[in-house]
């Protein structure tokens, strides 16, 4: 009998935490819109919408389109919120949010093509006026479009695309083959255009990793026959099983092995670490794609020789941005590539500084 | 009866010398065909890889010897080292705390987390596969929260050369890796705690019958278990120089393949603390041989696989 009490307050107590905690995870993913109080008083009080015309989104009104930013919900579906990467995506977009006095919603999917169908149902239901989706999934999140057209709602893909046939109005994003071919141009020169090289790859089969891949291979192909890649493995985005591969690689072919292209930063970083462990730092380049924050020294010291930065925040800026041109009627290109820059020793101050 | 004695020891032999036995055919097969596997350097290497699933294989032997399982260890692994991180960050060149701030932090956390999964399992009586499945998702979560989804970087240079260097001879992380082992080993062999796990083990009807206190024990066993995973935690967080909330997804599965393919049955009472170092070991020799062979990375995930099936298929047969 106090077994059967104990297991119904331990049900009891897990259900009000997971209650608790999805009650307040609602406001939680709102507090950002939340921030600028600003902007949604005059939201609240529509007719008074004409007074504060003197804020400087406000202002701008008049100028040429008649869109009431301050009455205006977007609503942004997030693929998670657990990356550096990501995060950046929705700071772009709030940025831009914030510059033009929109109210901003994010959900976060969580990685589950699912729930951001659901959560998308959700804004179509509150009335958003345009919609941001970091898809999931290519092929999973596709009602989402879907539903958006419908509802006649625009719908702007950023950081990650959908496949064919369907199509949001604009798609947002960095050119991941593009990367993958500037690392490795980046590579091949760092070793003097011949030698034998390595790639650690994403997890398997998500296009970012495919298309780094593809971009690679391309270049390796076409503009440097002398250059070798006789080592190709997984490492899954992770800097600890970079790290083992490296190691690996190291006692296989010693400093026969030029160069590493690693397709994120976090592998870079876990390789450089085993070479520096080798003392090879120099004799084994590494370039990556990223260049995040943590990367910062491993570039400044050339374990780490180029990096490719992309730019995360752009995305999510310029995903409202055309979002706010459809609603203006404008035309928007329907692919858009956010720059790519390559980050070595000479500019990783300036980057990171600014 | 005599014959089942004999059935016994049969069955006996082939689990303590079956897995020997594979581990040379893997050494002999990995050496004939590369010449880079053979080498001390190469070797070495194998053991630092191998040093963070021993530990963890080590704590999960424990727990695994009292019939239950531990698939929190990956996860706990990674809030150890977030933790860990935090506390050992330097400030202008200077650590921000002394050594042993970070350190004890790190295995405290571990071995809380442990004792929370010890709590539930033994005194409310949850089956251990449902506490540690909640568990892994609890500290994956927590860690994620307190590094706000990114890497804790920035840790003091001291650490990662602890990791990286090896001024007596062997890499430093080995070295603990060693001590742990012989630690828990004797612990396991030699004392009256290690006769008691076994004894739960095998039966906890008749252990508790006989007077052992069995759920203060389990307690004492996931506990230690967890301290010693938080341990690793932070060994893995000086390798990699980062305290990273991603790190270890399929650690815990590592180190249970490890002590299942070292002979320990997953039923409990059976097995021993050599065996699972062996275990990990061939799981060790097998990454690096692969990747020495330059099979691709599809390829060695179909073969870790089997071999996990094939060491749980022996396991069942023994039984029989």
């Amino acid at each position: 009998m106090k077994k059967v009490l104990l297991v119904a307050l331990v049900v009891v107590l897990a259900v009000a935490m997971f209650a608790g905690c999805s009650s307040t995870k609602e406001p939680a993913a709102e507090s950002p819109a939340a921030e600028e109080p600003a902007a949604e008083e005059p939201a609240a009080e529509e007719p008074a919408a004409e007074e504060p015309a003197a804020e400087e989104p406000a202002a701008e009104e008049p100028a040429g389109d008649d869109l009431d930013y301050a009455s205006m919900n977007f609503g942004y579906l997030i693929q998670t919120q657990v990356t550096e990467y990501m995060l950046s995506v929705a700071e772009g977009a709030q940025d831009a949010c914030d510059e033009l006095g929109i109210k901003l919603t994010t959900n976060d999917a969580d990685g589950d093509p699912a729930l951001q169908i659901s959560q998308c149902e959700s804004m179509i239901a509150s009335g958003m006026d345009a919609i941001l989706v970091s898809a999931v999934d290519a092929d999973a999140c596709a009602p989402i479009v879907e539903k958006c057209a419908e509802a006649n709602i625009p719908c702007i893909a950023v950081t990650n695309l959908f496949n064919p046939p369907v199509e949001p109005l604009a798609s947002i994003l960095s050119d991941d083959t593009e990367a993958g071919r500037i690392a490795t141009r980046e590579l091949c020169e760092a070793i003097g255009g011949e030698g034998k090289i390595g790639t650690i790859r994403g997890l398997a089969g998500q296009s970012s990793e495919v298309f780094r891949g593809d971009g690679m291979n391309e270049v390796l192909e076409n503009e440097y026959p002398d250059v070798e890649l006789v080592a190709d493995d997984i490492g899954n985005w992770a800097r600890d099983e970079a790290m083992e591969i490296t190691e690996n690689w190291i006692q296989k072919y010693g400093e026969e092995l030029k160069g590493i292209f690693c397709q994120n930063d976090e592998m870079g970083i876990g390789a450089a670490n085993a070479i520096e462990n080798a003392g090879l730092t120099g004799k084994i380049q590494v370039t990556a794609v990223d260049a995040v924050a943590d990367a910062q020294s491993y570039i400044e010291s050339g374990a780490i020789y180029a990096d490719v930065a992309q730019d995360p925040h752009a995305q999510g800026y310029e995903g409202v941005m055309a979002a706010v041109a459809v609603l203006k009627g404008e035309t928007v290109e329907k692919l858009v590539y956010t720059p790519l820059n390559v980050i070595n020793k000479d500019n990783a101050a300036e980057y990171y500084g600014g | 009866m005599e014959e089942l004695t004999k059935k016994n020891m049969a069955g006996d032999i082939f689990r303590k010398f079956g897995i020997v036995i594979a581990l040379a055919i893997l050494f002999i097969v990995f050496s004939a065909i590369t010449n880079a596997f053979f080498t001390p350097a190469n070797l070495l290497t194998i053991l630092v890889q191998t040093s963070i699933n021993i530990l963890l294989a080590i704590a999960t032997t424990f727990i695994v010897l009292t019939g239950g399982i531990d698939l929190s260890s990956g996860s706990v692994l990674a809030i150890a080292g977030v933790v860990f991180a935090m506390f050992a960050k330097e400030v202008d060149g200077v650590p921000e705390y002394p050594v042993v701030v970070p350190v004890v932090m790190g295995i405290l956390v571990g071995l809380l987390f442990g004792l929370f999964n010890g709590v539930i399992v033994a005194k409310a009586k949850v089956a251990p596969f449902i506490v540690t499945l909640g568990t892994m998702t609890i500290a994956r979560g927590a860690a994620l929260l307190l590094a706000d989804g990114r890497p804790v970087s920035g840790m003091a240079q001291g650490f990662k050369d602890f990791a990286g260097k090896s001024p007596l001879g062997l890499p430093n992380i080995v070295i603990v890796m060693i001590i742990m082992a012989v630690i828990f080993t004797f612990i396991l062999t030699k004392t009256k705690f290690g006769r008691y796990v076994y004894a739960i083990g095998g039966n906890e009807e008749a252990a508790r019958a006989s007077g052992i206190a069995t759920s203060n024990i389990k307690l004492v066993v996931y506990t230690m278990a967890g301290a010693i995973i938080g341990l690793a935690g932070v060994l893995q967080a000086c390798r990699i120089n980062v305290g990273q909330p991603n790190v270890g997804q399929g650690y815990e599965m590592n180190a249970i393949s490890a002590v299942v393919i070292g002979g320990t049955s997953l039923s409990g009472g059976v097995g021993s603390m050599w065996g699972t170092l062996i275990g990990a070991f061939i799981i060790g020799i097998l990454n690096n041989g692969l990747d020495m062979l330059g099979v691709s990375s599809y390829w060695q995930q179909v073969v870790s696989g089997a071999i996990i099936i094939g060491a749980v298929m022996m396991d069942r047969t023994n039984k029989k």
